[in-house]
């Protein structure tokens, strides 16, 4: 480290600690419903990824460009709302979102309304702060999912369910190749923009239901690397201690706070070491629910459309895998760890597997759609069974290739090469 | 109707709970349950089902106690042999069948309402094992009827209703699609009942939606209770 960017460090968290300040006061200004969400937030700032930073300070700009006239005016009806739900007699915790707040608000009468208020507020404040923002460079980006080989897709009818939004086409042989071809050596992904060799933008992400990904982590150190065979020995620890959660609001509270906050070190492995953003966004994942827990593929899809929204990268793969069959008895008590509860060795689910992977591939690319960064996306999907592979591009933009003909390999690398390099 | 329970109240009996419980337990004792001999679950799910509190929930079944009477526990327990001799996969779902038949057999009670889940692994994300929750639960029904014909004392009185608790969460959604059911929206919403036996006039379609509230009811209307203070109204043109 040089000792310029030594002398950078301190600086920026004294200037990140005034403006943090700066921002929970502004969020006092708020009514009293609406500042647990942003307090979180705010506390967790040095947790979130570049983009969240960047949108999370759009509230309070848009806070401070408003005029104090103004911003009662607009916070008004909300602060009725609040008086009439007895929210001053309410044990309303404002640093955090918990489930007792949610439940205390989930039971007024006046839910529904005190829903379309805070939509509104935070509507409106927003988009005073996002007028203050000068707008970002847009370029292209890359949403790739892999079914691998050991997935029996069938050719014929696993892009039916993309809605005709892409196109098929036919991949000449050794799909599998692609994502060496894509991770590896200097013709990589990695190679074509100094944001994805830049760990901090967060602008490359690889999620993986086995570890082959992050098998190639080394060439791409800025990666952000999930693996759910991997994070196994951290899963199982989770998993258990999930189980003890207490069925009563206040104790679920207490258990998923000292969750967040316990000392998981022992249980991480070496990839995420010095990694604390990612760690803590894979507990934030676990403690969301979706399966990732449980189902390697559903953690794929969750992993995937969480960092779709939070991290918005230039470049996300997310490759798929095998589940093992439930077995008797266990099935049951399908969140509980299939290997304690029962001797009986694990069998692969291949067909099923294939089934589970191929929606929530859909699914991933659905998550994306919701995002403006969309509009710049080439989405592909990759059957390595089937050699075949579905292809959307931006609208405008049209792919090379026709169901008719097939493709090699190192022509589709070379196409998503030059896409990120335009 | 007939009065069973102190104070009339319904009995719930929560035989999924049952299974979870006496496998975690097992479990956490060090006793995996090797589940390719059947009869070696046996004794960890009649251990539990005498415990206190076998739900893990803490409901009272009977008295201030949430420990099962002997008659209760004998019913179970005739639904664990089932279990155990039986081939059929072994679900949830499958073990509330077996004690929901011999409830039937056992106890008749005019008003039988199970609750199956097996479909709700959605919310874990494995397509294939919602739609292989449903095939069991579809199948499960048929076998239902098939019960209701042979036991004299609902076959030719019996009438079953059948609907989902709700939709699911459109493809898309920021709630995740299929996982969830959160969606104020027709997805979660609009669902379906297939209503058969005895109060049924013939077979028809009916079109008009209804709502869940106009359930109690219609079968309120079947027992002849007259009017009660309900929220909703009965079917139409149901019965005979």
């Amino acid at each position: 480290m040089t000792s310029a960017t030594m002398k950078e460090v301190p600086d920026k968290q004294a200037a990140d600690l005034s403006r943090l300040t700066l921002y929970r006061g502004l969020v006092a200004r708020l009514p009293v419903t609406m500042r647990p969400s942003v307090n979180q937030q705010l506390d967790q700032w040095e947790m979130l990824f570049p983009f969240e930073q960047k949108r999370l300070a759009e509230f309070p700009r848009g806070l401070e460009s408003l005029p104090p006239a103004s911003l009662d005016a607009l916070t008004r009806p909300l602060r009725t709302l609040e008086a009439n739900m007895g929210v001053e007699h309410w044990n309303f915790v404002q640093d955090s979102d918990t489930m007792g707040n949610a439940s205390l608000l989930a039971r007024s009468e006046y839910y529904a309304e005190w829903r379309r208020e805070v939509q509104r507020v935070f509507e409106a404040v927003n988009a005073a702060g996002h007028e203050k923002v000068p707008s970002q460079p847009r370029f292209n980006r890359i949403l790739l999912m892999i079914l691998p080989e050991s997935l029996p897709v069938d050719p014929t009818t696993v892009w039916k369910q993309w809605d005709q939004a892409g196109e098929e086409f036919k991949i000449a042989a050794e799909s599998r190749r692609l994502i060496e071809l894509l991770l590896n050596g200097q013709l990589g992904i990695g190679t074509r923009s100094a944001n994805l060799a830049d760990a901090e933008s967060s602008d490359l992400w690889l999620i993986d239901a086995e570890a082959k990904l992050c098998s190639f982590a080394s060439a791409l150190p800025a990666a952000c690397s999930l693996s759910y065979a991997i994070l196994k020995p951290f899963r199982d620890k989770f998993l258990a201690e999930a189980n003890t959660v207490s069925k009563s609001i206040q104790g679920a509270d207490q258990i998923l706070t000292a969750m967040r906050h316990q000392d998981w070190t022992r249980w991480w492995p070496a990839d995420l070491a010095g990694q604390a953003r990612l760690r803590n966004f894979v507990i934030d994942l676990f403690l969301s629910g979706n399966g990732a827990l449980i189902f390697s593929n559903a953690f794929v899809e969750w992993a995937a459309s969480e960092a779709l929204r939070r991290a918005r990268p230039r470049v996300m793969i997310a490759r798929f895998g095998m589940r093992s069959r439930p077995k008797p008895f266990t099935s049951i008590a399908i969140f509980e760890n299939q290997q304690q509860v029962s001797t009986l060795p694990d069998v692969d689910d291949p067909e099923n597997s294939a089934i589970d992977a191929a929606i929530l591939a859909r699914y991933v690319w659905l998550a994306a759609t919701r995002y403006p960064e969309y509009e710049q996306t080439y989405t592909l999907c990759i059957s390595e069974n089937a050699n075949s592979g579905y292809v959307i591009a931006p609208a405008g933009g049209r792919p090379l290739w026709s169901r008719e003909s097939s493709v090699t390999v190192e022509e589709v690398h070379k196409w998503i090469v030059e896409r990120l390099s335009a | 109707m007939r009065d069973f329970g102190p104070a009339y109240g319904a009995n719930v009996v929560f035989p999924k709970q049952l299974l979870i419980n006496a496998v975690i337990r097992a479990a956490s004792r060090g006793r995996a349950v090797h589940t390719t001999d059947r009869t070696t679950v046996q004794p960890e799910i009649e251990a539990m089902l005498n415990s206190d509190n076998y739900d893990g929930l803490g409901w009272s079944v009977f008295g201030e106690s949430s420990s099962l009477d002997p008659i209760t526990i004998g019913t179970i327990q005739g639904a664990i042999e089932n279990l155990v001799r039986t081939n059929a996969p072994v679900t949830g779902d499958e073990f509330t069948f077996l004690v929901a038949a011999e409830v039937m057999r056992r106890f008749a009670p005019s008003l039988l309402v199970i609750t199956f889940s097996d479909m709700e692994v959605a919310h874990f994300g494995s397509y294939s094992l919602h739609v292989a929750g449903i095939r069991t639960v579809d199948r499960l029904v048929y076998e239902l009827w098939q019960q209701v014909q042979t036991l004299p004392a609902y076959s030719g009185k019996t009438t079953l209703f059948v609907l989902p608790e709700f939709g699911r969460d459109q493809d898309g959604s920021t709630t995740n699609g299929f996982f969830n059911h959160r969606q104020d929206s027709d997805s979660t919403r609009l669902t379906w009942m297939m209503c058969m036996g005895d109060a049924v006039r013939q077979a028809q379609i009916v079109e008009n939606p209804i709502d869940q509230t106009d359930i109690c009811p219609t079968m309120a209307q079947i027992f002849g209770l007259g009017r009660l203070d309900l929220p909703g109204k009965p079917v139409p043109g149901l019965w005979k």
